[in-house]
């Protein structure tokens, strides 16, 4: 502490008059106000706020939710690669294997539930239960499967247009093809669905008559899909085989 | 040395709280307070109350705004309990605190010009060394002192009696009072010079 050049029994003197002078204090109630301010602070401090909760479960709901997200998108990821459609005649493959699919055009959604329910072996890559429990069946999904046809670049199409790389190119386009085969069977193909066995055999025969083989085979094909058990008469056995 | 009794000492005399029988220093008190012990902060309160409110109270003239401001001051030391750092000692920072909320008021309530803060310093010393002779009769101290004392405490330049208020009520020293007021060692010194020739001349005369 710093020294004052005076004389300390001086100052001493002084601060005794001083201490003899009115000693004012605060009011008692102001004591009691600014302890129990104290306290409260205090206690506070020692127990945690309820904001301080609260900024803990909204850290550990955002964790939560990161957490989840990032599981259902990893499970996820699989079938997404699966449903994109594979470049190539590999792609084109298990579509022609499903013929009796692509040529029941009139009423998709419950063929999609007969499909769901049966689990034929054509079904391709299309029919994933585990993918059913997740999303609906997407607008491509619910066209039927394409018989292996030559595709030819539509320039007309927005896909052709498109400045795309050009394996994208190409998957678009196989996938485009598979739509526009799907819908050329739908225009030849009668609507066995709703027709007897008879009518359709009959539907057959006419088409050999007509010299339309190709067509006769895969709605021969198909129907075998749909009537398994069905006898078929020797005429219209395939004539390849 | 001019060595007031000091503010832990005085306010022993006006004890609110539960002292200990070793009592602590202040900065640990304020640390304990920190830390969630309420009971450190009564202590640390009944040391400093009479101190600080006679302050405020005599540097502002008003009773209700004494109070007011009083009880701001010891709020500012409550929600500051987490940053306080024991690198000066808490006496200083509570009346620097007080000494900063006092320049609000005086400028809000445009009571004080408080900006002339050198010309004390250039009056002459004479006047100093003319009241060293100035032997005050204690022994026959009476009210009319005491009352005496306060009127010419009042009537002291606010910088002054900051000074001598600080020292007397705080127990600070001139670098503590320099660190409160924001001004430098020798100004302090300075004014608490002044100040306390002229109250030992004012108190002369009535002798």
């Amino acid at each position: 502490m710093s020294k004052v050049n005076m004389n300390d029994t001086e100052n001493a003197d002084l601060s005794r008059v001083y201490a003899a002078t009115a000693r004012d204090e605060p009011p008692a109630a102001l004591d009691g106000e600014i302890l129990a301010l104290a306290r409260r602070a205090a206690e506070n401090r020692a127990r945690p706020s309820f904001r301080h909760w609260s900024r803990l479960v909204a850290i550990a709901a955002t964790l939560v939710v990161t957490a989840s997200l990032v599981v259902l998108m990893e499970s996820e990821q699989p079938q997404i690669a699966m449903l994109a459609p594979p470049a190539g005649d590999a792609a084109l493959a298990p579509a022609a294997k499903a013929p009796a699919e692509a040529v029941q055009p009139a009423k998709v959604a419950p063929a999609q539930a007969a499909r769901r329910e049966k689990k034929p072996a054509s079904s391709g890559t299309l029919d994933l239960p585990a993918r059913d429990a997740f999303f609906e069946p997407s607008s491509r999904e619910r066209e039927p499967p394409a018989s292996p046809r030559p595709v030819l670049p539509d320039a007309a199409s927005p896909i052709a247009s498109n400045n795309v790389p050009g394996a994208a190119l190409a998957e678009r386009r196989s996938v485009q093809a598979t739509d526009n085969a799907a819908r050329d069977l739908l225009k030849t193909g009668p609507a066995q669905k709703d027709e007897s066995p008879e009518a359709w055999l009959a539907h057959i025969a006419e088409l050999r008559k007509q010299g339309r083989i190709k067509e006769a085979e895969e709605s021969l094909a198909a129907f075998r899909k749909r009537y398994p058990d069905y006898p078929i008469p020797a005429a219209k056995a395939p004539i390849n085989k | 040395m001019y060595a007031p009794q000091s503010a832990s000492a005085r306010l022993a005399r006006v004890n609110i709280g539960n002292a200990p029988d070793e009592p602590s220093g202040d900065e640990d008190l304020m640390q304990r307070y920190a830390g969630g012990d309420a009971a450190a902060f009564e202590q640390l309160y009944a040391r400093h109350r009479g101190g600080l409110y006679r302050y405020i109270a005599r540097q502002c003239g008003d009773r209700a705004a004494a109070e007011e401001l009083y009880q701001d001051v010891w709020s500012r030391v409550i929600e500051a309990r987490a940053r306080y750092r024991a690198e000066a000692r808490f006496a200083t920072w509570l009346y620097t605190l007080a000494h900063n909320r006092l320049i609000d008021w005086y400028r809000k309530s445009s009571r004080v010009v408080w900006v002339d803060f050198g010309r004390d310093d250039n009056e002459p010393e004479t006047d100093i060394a003319a009241q060293r002779h100035w032997q005050p009769e204690v022994r026959t101290e009476s009210r009319q002192i005491a009352q005496t004392l306060l009127a010419l405490l009042d009537a002291l330049p606010p910088p002054q009696r900051e000074a001598f208020l600080l020292h007397e009520e705080g127990g600070l020293s001139v670098e503590e009072i320099a660190a409160a007021t924001g001004t430098r060692a020798e100004t302090a010194k300075s004014r608490l010079r002044y100040a306390v020739a002229k109250l030992r001349c004012g108190l002369q005369e009535l002798i």
